[in-house]
């Protein structure tokens, strides 16, 4: 009984952590083959941020409760603060920089 | 001095979640170095406690509690689903775009509310926020994916949603 | 785990291709911040591959000084605004 439970937590960590790298793997293929500046930052925020999440939650379940699962808790919460800042002071940063988005549909910003 | 003793708190349990091990000699260093933390970093906490503790009321809070696990769980739920639709558009052959930026005006006040829906912004599905207008309190956004006027009438209905529970946690 | 390992090893050299050739400053900011979370990432899956725990504290404290790294890029190479002084 105690080694199909032990089986089955393995299972899940497993896919946790195969998803993450999935992520990952379609986050630097992303920065390759997108044509424009902005969609580049796109694949660059959403992708990297759900990859480290879910790697980081299939570690914790492979290890269990402890206190380095808690340490694994706190730098997930501080990833999830901090990386948007990152990703929105990069873009204000692009936006002063006088870089446009190319092949635009429709604009509502007046310049 | 409520404020004073709840970064006190705080920092002390976090100290010993670094350490790794609960001993005298820890706990003890551990109340020297976080009176000093507190001391230097009370500029800045006194900002952030002003907003959470203005009302002492213990069903307010418990409101308030909820309303944070909410927007928490909506950070982890928007960030997969959005990696998803990224991931998808990354493995097209012939990938297509339909970029767009747009204004939305917002009715938050204080500078840290502002600043937690930007980021819930960031991670919604095909958003991102290039600048903010301090004086007519506008984000300029850029979107991709967003092909016909249903689907944006319903993403600003979900940006609405946000900053509804966001008000109920600062204002 | 080590197939996991350099399937992350693979993804930054593809991202450090963008880092050499990018057309513009910005674009080489995104992907400096891109290949510091991957790295953290190698760097908490290794300490499971060696089986030493102790490991995670490197990873705890190279999380924050990536997020320095690019607020601090990003304050240095802006533009002078206008009649203001650049600090």
């Amino acid at each position: 009984m105690i080694n199909s439970i032990s089986i089955l937590r393995e299972i899940i960590a497993y896919v946790f952590l195969i998803t993450g790298t999935y992520f990952l793997i379609s986050n630097a293929i992303g920065m390759i083959r997108f044509p424009d500046f902005y969609l580049r930052l796109h694949a660059s925020s959403k992708c990297l941020i759900a990859g480290s999440i879910s790697v980081l939650m299939g570690c914790i379940v492979l290890e269990g409760i402890s206190y380095i699962s808690l340490k694994l808790i706190i730098i997930i919460i501080f990833l999830l603060i901090t990386n948007p800042v990152a990703i929105h002071a990069i873009a204000h940063f692009a936006y002063n920089y006088s870089i446009k988005p190319q092949k635009i549909v429709k604009n509502d910003i007046k310049q | 001095m409520k404020k004073k003793l709840l970064t006190f708190i705080l920092t002390l349990a976090l100290w010993l979640v670094f350490a790794g091990h609960i001993n005298f000699s820890v706990f003890l260093l551990g109340t020297l170095v976080t009176i000093i933390c507190s001391i230097i970093s009370r500029m800045f906490a006194a900002e952030v406690f002003r907003l959470l503790l203005m009302n002492y009321e213990v069903k307010v809070s418990f409101v308030k509690i909820y309303y944070i696990f909410l927007v928490v769980g909506a950070f982890i739920y928007d960030a997969f689903l959005s990696a998803v639709r990224v991931s998808k558009h990354v493995f097209e052959i012939n990938p297509s775009f339909s970029p767009k930026t747009v204004q939305i005006k917002t009715s938050l006040q204080n500078l840290p509310s502002i600043m937690i829906l930007s980021n819930l912004i960031a991670l919604t599905p095909g958003t991102l926020i290039m600048d903010f207008n301090i004086l007519n309190k506008n984000y300029f956004i850029h979107w991709i994916d967003v092909r016909s006027e249903d689907e944006a009438a319903l993403k600003k209905a979900l940006i609405g949603k946000h900053e509804k529970w966001i008000a109920k946690i600062f204002e | 785990m080590l197939y996991l390992i350099l399937a992350i090893i693979l993804s930054i050299i593809i991202t450090f291709y963008r880092l050499i050739k990018g057309p513009s400053v910005p674009d080489r900011l995104a992907a400096m911040n891109s290949i510091g979370v991957m790295f953290l990432m190698i760097l908490v899956l290794l300490s499971y591959y060696f089986e030493r725990k102790i490991y995670i504290n490197v990873a705890l404290v190279y999380g924050v000084s990536i997020f320095m790294n690019v607020l601090i890029m990003v304050k240095y190479l802006q533009k002078p605004e206008k009649g203001g002084s650049s600090d």
